[in-house]
């Protein structure tokens, strides 16, 4: 038959008596648990975000209401601009790093290599909401580590209260996220770089290229693919930071590490305006799935 | 036969049992110890009836409480916390009973002073602290000032009679090298009582109540501008714990009990930390020396009040309950404990010059002169959040004490605005 033949050509295999269906139906299962987990919650998210509700009672309707206070409200901008200025600690810094540290590393120069490979991962096992703790008392005035060591090492100038400088508290927090993600890049780029041919680089070592133009020209645009996974990756958790601002600032001192879902996180829980919150969720979803999308267009196009 | 005579008769004593399904967010060590021995007490009193206790975090319980009241199997007694946001936000949706008929019955009104009871009134139109009575809470917390008795003596001061005195002391312990005032603001909140306890000595509670009940009024006055420029004061002159923007709320009064500052300006939720070291006493925030020998407006609530539902099949029972929890009984436990009772307690009880008399004792001062503060960040839905990011910035000098009021008069105007 006509159809078989045209399913046939698209991979799909059917035996004679299995209906059209047939597929469809064994995917009911997963479609339930993916429409009652994720379709539903973000329909009810959308359906919020045109009303004003304190999440009990009645919703009343504010058509785009809540769309246009958003636009004009100035905290709400402030958190982007912070989630951006975060996408320089936790995506562009680590991918930097990590990429100088696996081309190190994959060389096995040294013993040890093994041990070093699994001390730079450590942090990635930790919650985050532990490392938030663990770096607030690094930073902490009181006995502190870092002002500490400042201090016995003559540079107590440098000291200071990192977490409540207004200008040294972003900063502060983007080198933890710079710290548990670098590790990350860096093991996805070693076993990236574990599937060059080595034969590419023992050539370019008899053509005379140095350490730094075999990384350039051979290292570098074969991991390609996996630079794009891992800036989607971390682009996308830093558009969506939460917890580690939340066990240390606070989004303080003053505005000055507000970011988004915790802007969000005020609006819907604290000061119970959920609709309102909810289209702070709707816009910074949209936001994500842009960049998302864009990422991934790039990537293709480099491929 | 007999079987079945003894089935009904089982099946009869379950019907009659009542279950009271209790909330509260008296979780923690001491606080959730004499709950647990105030429920057992009340049960013995009750035989037949059980109580299914659910405890947990403030935060939790904000989140969760309004939500499990309007749902089809609400709790009877549930805590929900006072202000627009939680309270306010139940009774407009109705899910709370007015408990009008049994504060006559049992004289809720006459435990404590009707400044706080008042925080538990809602009138038919909305209108917050008027009207009738949603819930009523057992326990005090105050804001005021702990001190090491040690320091004071070393140092050859005494508890000041007025806020000019006070500041003459921060001069002096400064000048001897000791840090005057423990404190840390890096989460925030701990600023707003740290302001609030100084622009409280600049008003009335009649100006207080207007701006915290949202009646009307504006920040922008002389007094809290002027509340404000003693903060930056404080700053400048090094009066708080160096780096005390980087510094949590835990680790200051850490500092504090160590013996690593005179003074700190705390609320009593912490006495139970401090009872263990002898030499820390409190006082009451002095008044400025115009209003000299008179109890200035102290920063006062009470815990989250007790509500009781709207739908509750038990609700004598759980009046009975809350009333219990008032009793002459619950308010010799809980001074036992080392916190305050909103009411009167045997005063038997307390050790003579020991930090449970001293709060205790000023407890008293407020409610006799019925010096009723407000936790300000209850003035408008965002007021918290507008607050601790307005003080955070007035400390750092990124705005000036007239810009400080302003910031904080915007929030309060917009919402005025909308009601």
């Amino acid at each position: 038959m006509a159809k078989e033949q045209a399913n046939w050509a698209r991979g799909i295999t059917m035996r004679p008596g299995d209906r059209w269906y047939t597929g469809w139906v064994y995917l009911l299962p997963g479609f339930f648990i993916f429409a009652a987990l994720v379709l539903y919650p973000l329909g009810l998210t959308f359906w919020y975000s045109f009303h004003d509700w304190a999440g009990i009672g009645r919703p009343v309707w504010l058509g785009l209401g809540n769309y246009l206070k958003l636009f004009q409200d100035k905290l709400f901008w402030q958190g982007i601009f912070h989630n951006l200025q975060f996408v320089i600690f936790y995506s562009i810094i680590p991918i930097v790093l990590g990429l100088v540290l696996s081309s190190i590393l994959h060389q096995r120069w040294f013993k040890g290599v093994t041990l070093f490979r699994t001390l730079l991962f450590l942090p990635q096992i930790l919650p985050m909401v532990l490392i938030g703790i663990i770096w607030r008392w690094l930073y902490s005035p009181v006995n502190g580590p870092i002002n500490q060591i400042l201090k016995a090492i003559g540079l107590k100038a440098l000291a200071r209260p990192w977490l409540g400088d207004f200008d040294w508290a972003l900063p502060s927090l983007g080198i933890v996220a710079t710290w548990y993600f670098y590790g990350f890049c860096m093991v996805v780029f070693l076993a990236g770089i574990q599937k060059i041919e080595p034969h590419l680089y023992d050539a370019a070592g008899l053509d005379g290229a140095s350490a730094l133009q075999q990384f350039w020209y051979i290292t570098l645009p074969d991991l390609r693919r996996e630079i794009g996974v891992v800036m989607m990756f971390t682009f996308i958790t830093a558009l969506k930071v939460f917890d580690v601002v939340f066990v240390t600032t606070r989004g303080g001192p003053g505005d000055s590490t507000l970011v988004t879902s915790l802007y969000l996180y005020e609006k819907a829980f604290k000061q119970k305006a959920v609709g309102y919150g909810a289209s702070i969720a709707v816009i910074l979803t949209i936001f994500t799935i842009l960049i998302a999308l864009f990422l991934r267009r790039y990537q293709e196009r480099k491929v | 036969m007999k079987k079945l005579l003894i089935g009904l008769l089982l099946l009869l004593s379950v019907a009659s049992a009542q279950t009271l399904k209790e909330w509260d967010l008296l979780n923690r060590g001491v606080t959730n110890s004499v709950q647990e021995q105030l429920n057992k007490e009340f049960l013995e009193a009750h035989p037949g009836v059980t109580i299914e206790r659910n405890s947990m975090s403030f935060d939790d319980l904000i989140a969760t409480v309004n939500l499990a009241l309007s749902s089809n199997d609400p709790p009877d007694i549930a805590m929900v916390n006072q202000g627009a946001n939680d309270m306010g936000a139940a009774v407009k949706a109705g899910l709370l009973l007015n408990l009008d008929t049994y504060a006559e019955k049992y004289g809720w009104a006459d435990l404590y002073s009707s400044k706080l009871i008042d925080r538990f009134r809602w009138s038919d139109d909305h209108k917050f602290g008027i009207g009738h009575l949603y819930g009523m809470a057992s326990t005090a917390q105050f804001v005021g000032v702990y001190y090491n008795k040690a320091i004071f003596k070393q140092a050859g001061i005494s508890i000041p009679e007025t806020f000019e005195e006070m500041q003459t002391s921060f001069a002096s312990l400064k000048a001897a090298g000791i840090t005057p005032l423990a404190y840390g603001n890096l989460e925030g909140w701990p600023g707003i009582h740290l302001y609030s306890s100084v622009q409280h000595l600049f008003s009335t509670t009649e100006e207080l109540d207007e701006l915290i009940f949202a009646r009307g009024g504006t920040w922008i006055t002389d007094g809290n501008i002027e509340a404000a420029r003693i903060i930056q004061d404080w700053v400048k002159q090094g009066y708080l714990t160096e780096g005390f923007s980087g510094i949590g709320y835990d680790d200051s009064w850490g500092l504090f009990l160590q013996g690593q500052a005179a003074m700190m300006i705390t609320g009593t939720w912490i006495t139970g930390e401090f009872v263990s070291n002898p030499d820390i006493g409190f006082f009451l925030m002095p008044p400025l020396a115009a209003n000299k020998g008179t109890i200035p407006p102290h920063i006062a609530g009470t815990e989250v009040p007790f509500t009781i539902s709207v739908n509750s099949k038990n609700a004598d029972l759980a009046a009975e309950y809350i009333n219990f929890m008032h009793s002459p009984r619950a308010a010799d436990l809980w001074l036992e404990a080392g916190l305050v009772p909103a009411m009167k307690a045997d005063e038997s009880l307390i050790q003579e010059g020991s930090l449970v008399a001293d709060t205790y004792i000023a407890w008293q001062k407020i409610n006799e002169a019925n010096a009723m503060g407000h936790y300000i960040d209850w003035a408008t839905p965002s007021f918290y959040d507008t607050t601790t990011s307005a003080i955070q910035q007035l400390e750092a000098s990124r705005v000036t004490p007239e810009e400080f009021v302003a910031i904080l008069d915007k929030d309060f105007q917009e919402h005025l605005s909308k009601q």
